[in-house]
């Protein structure tokens, strides 16, 4: 399996490091900002008071404010960029860990080679999570470094813990898109059909907390059970959240094995 | 001699209806065995399925006893593989492949093809021609020091030079004992390599014959030129076929007993008459028709 890790890890470094960048970057930029948003806090928590509580509840908006680097980081950050980035991040990996090898007509090269299919899946599951582990590290846990930089006050614990959950939230949304991998020949049907499955759930999400008669449909949406916003202010791990989206990784995973090993491959 | 691959009754139909149907095949140890057909006719839906990158609905592959989906793991210790396109990776060096290759076999490559067939391993795949990646292709099925090499269409797209070396690489294999199964379309390359041919056409095996049992096959092409307009009765002869049939000038392809055709000619006034062997070629159209 190691051969396999190491050749994906090595083809995927430039844009792991990409992401890792943009990310950093984007965080870097709200750091920079946060002096000047912590001046005006007053008027800007006073602002999304008065939002609908509705509208407050959908897009995580509650129980916050711009005082601190976490609570600031928490609205502009996580609400929806980094999720946004994990999930591309995420789908990009699984997409051409199987249907893109399929799409190169490179997948011959591997099933031609002694090692069981099995083992092919899983070096691709583990080195997926490799990147993803690499990706939330750098990621959840730059704020730290930066906010000592510039000399603002900064818990670390907080950041730690919402780094588990938002590892646990990447490792499901990879280990559905690997999958979808393995069942597609290719990357645009995978990204299609799971891509817009997250949009759908998103969507789910924002219009169950605005109109309280669809309050249900929040359960079947991934974001209910991904409020990192919460995690990164009171930096408690939400233990059913974690079990359900590693549940989703390992339920996918063995599933996704199953398939890859009896469908054809017209390599 | 033993049975290096075996297909048993193997079914695989795609969803068009197209594949291979019953197919029964065997390749014996120490030979090389040409695999002839037409596009279409199912020759890589047969490769795949002995390679297990796609399993048949009914019937049995074997590959030296072992089953190719049971002892999968096990039969790709042994077998050299090269596809039809060349599945590499353009952003490695030949040396990345050859290592990952090794890597996964877990043992360093004993056969350096490259260096015979002048291959810089050096360069990126993405630089190399079309021959440069075939000797890429070829030196990473010979690396693992297979006992059967699988090949889909080795020498399409090549130059002369290029397919002679590669014929002179099989030959020297095949010395070593090793087995060669190749498909391909080029009649002259396996007339010059292999030691049997099976001929498939709409998924079904039409012939599985030694390559001396195909040339002792009795197919005449008979050149005829008479002085007035040419009698040509086809349906007496069954075994006749007219190729080409101008006023005075007829060419015939006779399959079996030339006798009668010929005394039906000699009542003519007959100013040119030629009787050749039918080249390879002709014989394999036989089939693929």
């Amino acid at each position: 399996m190691i051969p396999i890790i190491n050749k994906e890890l090595r083809e995927k470094r430039t844009s792991l490091v990409f992401f890792i960048i943009l990310a950093i970057a984007l965080t870097w930029v709200y750091i920079v900002l946060f002096p000047t948003v912590r001046d005006q806090a007053e008027s800007l928590n006073k602002m999304v008071e008065m939002y609908p509580e509705a509208l407050k509840k959908a897009f995580k908006l509650e129980g916050g404010g711009f005082n601190t680097i976490e609570s600031f980081l928490s609205y502009e950050l996580f609400s929806l960029m980094w999720p946004l980035l994990v999930i591309m991040l995420a789908l990009s990996r699984a997409g051409s860990a199987i249907a893109g090898e399929i799409e190169r007509n490179t997948i011959g090269t591997l099933l031609s080679q002694p090692i069981s299919r099995i083992r092919i899946y899983f070096s691709k599951f583990i080195s997926g999570h490799i990147s993803i582990v690499l990706f939330v590290v750098a990621s959840i846990l730059s704020p730290i470094p930066l906010a000592w930089l510039y000399g603002f006050p900064v818990h670390p614990r907080n950041f730690l813990v919402t780094a588990v959950l938002c590892l646990c939230f990447a490792s499901a949304v990879f280990s559905v898109g690997l999958l979808g991998s393995a069942i597609a020949s290719e990357r645009s049907r995978l990204y299609g059909v799971v891509g817009g499955s997250i949009l759908l759930m998103y969507i789910l999400n924002v219009v169950s907390g605005i109109k309280p008669s669809l309050e249900n449909l929040q359960y079947g949406s991934i974001f209910h059970y991904f409020n990192a916003t919460d995690v990164l202010l009171h930096a408690r791990l939400p233990i059913g959240s974690c079990l359900l989206f590693v549940g989703i990784s390992t339920l996918s995973a063995v599933i996704g094995a199953y398939v890859f090993k009896g469908r054809d491959l017209s390599a | 001699m033993n049975s290096a691959i075996e297909l048993t009754n193997v079914t695989k139909l795609y969803s068009n209806k197209k594949g291979i149907k019953d197919v029964t095949l065997s390749v014996p140890s120490g030979e090389i065995f040409g695999f002839l057909g037409p596009n279409g006719a199912g020759k890589t839906t047969a490769i795949r399925t002995i390679m297990d990158f796609i399993r048949p609905d009914s019937g049995k592959v074997t590959l030296f006893g072992l089953d190719a989906q049971k002892d999968s793991v096990r039969l790709k210790q042994l077998i050299g593989y090269l596809p039809a396109d060349r599945q590499l990776y353009d952003k490695w060096t030949g040396k990345d492949h050859l290592s990952f290759y090794e890597s996964l076999r877990g043992k360093k490559s004993t056969v350096n093809a490259a260096k015979r067939l002048g291959l810089d391993l050096g360069q990126k795949v993405s630089q190399l021609s079309t021959g440069n990646k075939q000797k890429l292709a070829l030196t990473l099925a010979l690396s693992g020091a297979p006992k059967i090499l699988i090949m889909d269409e080795p020498t399409s797209g090549l130059d002369p030079l290029l397919q002679q070396e590669i014929y002179e690489l099989l030959r020297a294999y095949k010395k070593h004992g090793g087995t060669v199964f190749l498909s391909s379309h080029n009649l002259p390359e396996v007339e010059k390599i292999c030691d049997r041919v099976g001929v498939i056409k709409d998924g079904s095996i039409v012939a599985n014959e030694s390559m001396q049992s195909i040339r002792d096959m009795s197919i005449h092409i008979i050149t005829v030129t008479t002085d007035k307009p040419i009698q040509l009765p086809k349906t007496v002869f069954s075994n006749v076929e007219v190729i080409h049939h101008a006023t005075t000038h007829a060419i015939l392809k006779v399959k079996g007993d030339l006798n009668p055709i010929i005394e039906h000619i000699a009542k003519q006034k007959v100013r040119d008459l030629e009787v050749t062997h039918a080249s390879l070629e002709d014989i394999f159209m036989e089939y693929y028709r």
